[in-house]
């Protein structure tokens, strides 16, 4: 009777023992039910990869000018596949040129499908826009906001020209304001197929800087105020956003 | 003797279980020097600190004793505290120039201590990625200190109080040139300066409006500093941030001072996009820090709001924040937007930024 008591005992500690750590030592590994999409982004300008802070462009209106800063937020990612249909996902990034540890970010807890098509925007939908008690990428101590009114900046992108009279002039566009949000669609141009054996596939998204200047509205860099910030400056904002909605590709 | 095995099996167990399941109980108290903790206000961004020089309260103590000893220059006549006094947030009271121990005049303004943490450079250049790695020049600078860390070493060795200092401080690495710059650099970390001004306490309480505590003109001020239209200041001095500055991408800027620079960052990085660019300084305590501007150019914060109202100059670096507020067809000269109301009125709201606690604070005062 003692012995059973005691028994009884031990198997209790021992089964209380298997259980009790479960959290940080699964005994199985489950099979899994969903992949991850790691996103590179990858900066051009003339079809090259974006080198800062030197006079190596020319925009497609004839002005030479180099970049020196560019960051925008990436969020809102939806994907789509015939399995799953239109797919949203929970992700923002802080994408700064200047921080090649920010050009990668992994879009986790995917369910299984063939990805065809990816949505997302630059820029941070109205509610997060005007909520900027934030940390981490939206910590406003990141320079992205302006005031406590108006936002987040979306698209913060700065460099130099040089103007009709051999004057080497920066210039600074920052994009937001609710009315202003970039909204992107686009086809991936290899199909990312996540399964049991494919857990994971890589994304490339490419941003050609220069497309800000391009199409479908040719931009003159002499002829544009050298500094913007939105609600200053709407009509160019607009002309700027719209090549802008250009710039981008999946692969 | 069945009955105690059970147990001792059962016993076994459950310490097992007890101690495979407490992987964050501390660990067994150590003897050395005790961990010290920075006081930092709420909300702040986590500090930039040096994960091999952790911050003790008999390093601390160590770093403000050398901080103030006059021992630390060739003559003997001059400490750090010297030029960066604590009375006068510390700078060296209003000085343009620092004069060194051997009388020799330096060519900077002393910049003011406080809130080092949260920089990503040091000195006006930058220079200096850390605080630890500084420490060595303004020792040795013939217009400063003018003293070579390794005499300064022998000194302290041979010195009745220091050896136990530093063994306390650092058990058994002794004096060497590391530890004497860590010592310092950890006291250097400990002054910080927010939470008491009026600006955090406003801002503390309602972070989306803090102008609706203020007087009519502060808010004015503020509101003013922050409109891209008018003072348009809050680009290169962030008012989100601690410092009162910009720990990113315009943590060094060219706000335009001269038309021809000849030094500035670009002496740290060889980019010629940094020349003429110089630390974006913190805006907390103008009133006990001045002159003003790397070279110590302004006397008064009216004479600095006239240059970005009406004095900066263009050069291929200037920032573009000022060229929004220049003339295109005027060789870019500045077009004038601020009233002495508005320059008066940004001033009212920079003085909500005085510290008047720093200045007397025991805890960073002469031993
Ligand atoms: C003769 C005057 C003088 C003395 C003595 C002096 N300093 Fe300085 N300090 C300066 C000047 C001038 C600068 C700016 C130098 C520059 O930018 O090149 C400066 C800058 C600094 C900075 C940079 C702050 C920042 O925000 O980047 C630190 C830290 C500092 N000093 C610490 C010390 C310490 C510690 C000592 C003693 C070992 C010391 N100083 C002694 C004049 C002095
Ligand atoms: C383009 C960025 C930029 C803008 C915009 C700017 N500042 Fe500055 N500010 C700086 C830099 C950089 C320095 C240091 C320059 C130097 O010493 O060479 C500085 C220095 C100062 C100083 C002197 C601080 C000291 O300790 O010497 C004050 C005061 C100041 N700025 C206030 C303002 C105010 C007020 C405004 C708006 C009217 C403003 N700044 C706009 C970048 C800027």
């Amino acid at each position: 009777m003692k012995t059973t008591y005691f028994s009884s005992i031990l198997l209790v500690s021992s089964i209380f023992l298997l259980f009790a750590c479960s959290e940080k030592e699964p005994t199985a590994t489950p099979q899994p039910r969903g992949g991850e999409i790691k996103v590179h982004l990858n900066h051009t300008v003339n079809g090259k990869t974006a080198e800062r802070d030197q006079f190596l462009y020319m925009t497609e209106a004839g002005d030479s000018f180099q970049v020196t800063l560019l960051q925008y937020y990436l969020s809102n990612f939806e994907f789509h596949s015939p399995e799953t249909g239109w797919k949203k996902m929970d992700k923002y990034q802080l994408i700064r040129l200047n921080e090649a540890g920010t050009h990668d970010f992994t879009i986790k807890d995917m369910p299984f499908g063939a990805y065809d098509s990816v949505r997302f925007y630059v820029g941070l939908d109205s509610a997060t826009n005007h909520d900027i008690d934030k940390e981490a990428d939206l910590d406003p101590g990141n320079e992205m906001v302006w005031t406590w009114n108006t936002g987040y900046i979306f698209y913060m992108f700065e460099g130099k020209f040089i103007d009709n009279n051999d004057v080497v002039v920066p210039f600074a566009y920052h994009i937001g304001m609710d009315a202003y949000l970039m909204k992107y669609e686009m086809p991936i141009q290899s199909v990312k197929t996540l399964s049991t054996s494919a857990t994971q596939a890589d994304l490339e998204l490419q941003l050609e800087i220069d497309q800000i200047f391009r199409s479908p509205n040719l931009i003159e860099l002499n002829t544009i105020a050298p500094v913007s910030h939105t609600f200053d400056e709407p009509a160019l904002t607009t002309l700027l956003k719209d090549n802008l909605l250009d710039a981008f590709t999946a692969k | 003797m069945k009955k105690s095995l059970y147990i001792l099996i059962g016993t076994a167990i459950l310490s097992f279980w007890l101690q495979s399941c407490s992987p964050d109980d501390p660990p067994a108290p150590e003897e050395g020097p005790t961990q010290l903790s920075l006081e930092i206000p709420d909300n702040w961004p986590k500090p930039n600190l040096l994960a091999e020089n952790q911050l003790t309260v008999e390093g601390v103590a160590l770093g403000r004793k050398l901080f103030y000893d006059k021992m630390l220059s060739g003559n003997g006549t001059q400490a750090c505290a010297d030029c960066h006094n604590q009375g006068a947030g510390f700078t060296d009271v209003q000085k343009k120039f620092s004069t060194g121990s051997e009388g020799l005049v330096g060519t900077r303004n002393a910049m003011p201590l406080f809130n080092l943490n949260w920089s990503h450079g040091y000195f006006w250049d930058g220079r200096q990625p850390t605080l630890e790695s500084l420490i060595q020049e303004p020792m040795e600078a013939h217009n400063e200190m003018n003293l070579e860390i390794e005499t300064a070493v022998t000194r302290l060795q041979d010195d009745p109080e220091y050896p136990a200092l530093f063994q306390k401080a650092f058990p058994g690495q002794g004096i060497t040139t590391t530890t004497l710059r860590f010592a310092i650099a950890q006291f250097l970390r400990t002054i910080i300066s927010g939470g008491d001004t009026k600006w955090d306490q406003y801002f503390a309480a309602n972070r989306l409006n803090p102008e609706k505590l203020m007087t009519a003109q502060e808010a004015r001020g503020y509101l003013a500093f922050i409109s891209e239209e008018k003072g348009d200041c809050f680009h290169c001095h962030n008012p989100l941030s601690p410092l009162l500055n910009n720990t990113s991408d315009r943590e060094f800027a060219n706000n335009g001072l001269d038309a021809q620079p000849d030094s500035g960052r670009i002496k740290a990085t060889g980019n010629p996009n940094d020349l003429g660019k110089f630390k974006t300084p913190s805006l907390r305590n103008l009133s006990f820090t001045g002159p003003y501007m790397h070279d110590g150019r302004f006397e008064t914060l009216d004479q600095v709001l006239e240059h970005y109202n009406s004095g900066f100059k263009y050069s291929a670096t200037i920032d573009a924040v000022l060229i929004k507020h220049a003339d295109k067809d005027n060789n870019y000269a500045p077009i004038p937007r601020l009233t002495q109301q508005d320059k008066d009125d940004i001033i009212a709201f920079l003085k909500l930024l005085d510290d008047e606690t720093m200045l007397t604070n025991p805890k960073w005062s002469k031993p």
